[in-house]
């Protein structure tokens, strides 16, 4: 099961509130402001600060 | 979040055994009790702040229609998965990991925020109560329903942990179990305006506290 479509819809980046993107692969949330990812295990977003990598590219 | 770790730890244990221990008896009645002060008929977006292993959700997911969405919140992983297993119809329900005081959610995103017996943990309530505020749409309602230390049951076991986990029996801690007095006080100091605030009692002295209050 994937991550529910009316909470794709709803998420931001709990750090500056911007739009997520969801990684091609599946396996995170990125910002589009500040390039964090939010990893998603077991198809529930983990929106740990701590637990977020940063990406840019 | 470093304040959390005793609490991630016990509940990251005790997630698939945590429903037969503690919710047989006051967790349903006292999830009973929130349900009853949802109000259905203006909630299309609702947000469940601690909504641990889904009890919530499993009991109302078969009620929720059409464009209907219920978020599940809680900062403990396992307690998520175990909530997954839990709701038999996800249709209308989403769980996501966030810690209550930094939601990952627009401002006026919900019209109901629910904080179903889980308000005594919080390491930073006033904040909690912000993030509560910011989500709301501006006539939202939260419904907060928590141990209230207006009775002897609640009152006695938050002593007893608290002294067990001040004389390192224990490292679990809660924040405060506070009374009907306090939590209203803590509502309108966050701009809250508090409709009702009732004492409930339930048997072997336990009692809990039901808030509706408007964003």
């Amino acid at each position: 099961m994937a991550i529910h479509p009316d909470l794709l819809e709803i998420l931001v980046c709990p750090v500056d509130k911007a739009a997520l993107s969801l990684k091609a692969d599946g396996s995170g949330l990125k910002c589009q402001q500040c390039h964090r990812v939010y990893p998603v295990k077991d198809d529930i977003p983990v929106m740990l600060v701590d637990e977020a990598t940063i990406e840019v590219s | 979040m470093k304040a959390y770790q005793p609490l991630l730890e016990k509940y990251g244990r005790q997630a698939s055994t945590y429903d037969r221990r503690w919710n047989l008896r006051w967790g349903h009645a006292t999830m009973r009790e929130t349900i009853s002060a949802i109000p259905w008929a203006d909630a299309d977006r609702l947000l469940d702040v601690g909504c641990g292993t889904g009890l919530l959700e499993a009991a109302v997911s078969s009620r929720l229609r059409g464009s209907t969405v219920l978020v599940g919140v809680d900062i403990c992983a396992p307690m998520l998965q175990q909530a997954r297993r839990n709701i038999p119809d996800q249709t209308h329900v989403a769980l996501t990991n966030a810690p209550a005081e930094q939601l990952p959610f627009a401002d006026q995103t919900f019209n109901v925020v629910i904080c179903n017996n889980s308000f005594h943990y919080y390491q930073h309530p006033e904040m909690v109560l912000a993030e509560f505020r910011r989500v709301l749409c501006p006539s939202g309602r939260l419904i907060l329903t928590d141990w209230s230390s207006d009775f002897p049951g609640p009152r006695i076991i938050y002593w007893v942990l608290r002294l067990a986990a001040h004389a390192g029996f224990s490292r679990y801690s809660l924040k405060h179990c506070y009374t009907a007095r306090e939590l209203d006080a803590m509502l309108v100091a966050a701009g809250f305006h508090v409709a009702t605030a009732r004492k409930v009692a339930m048997d072997l002295g336990w009692g809990i506290t039901v808030v509706q209050a408007r964003a």
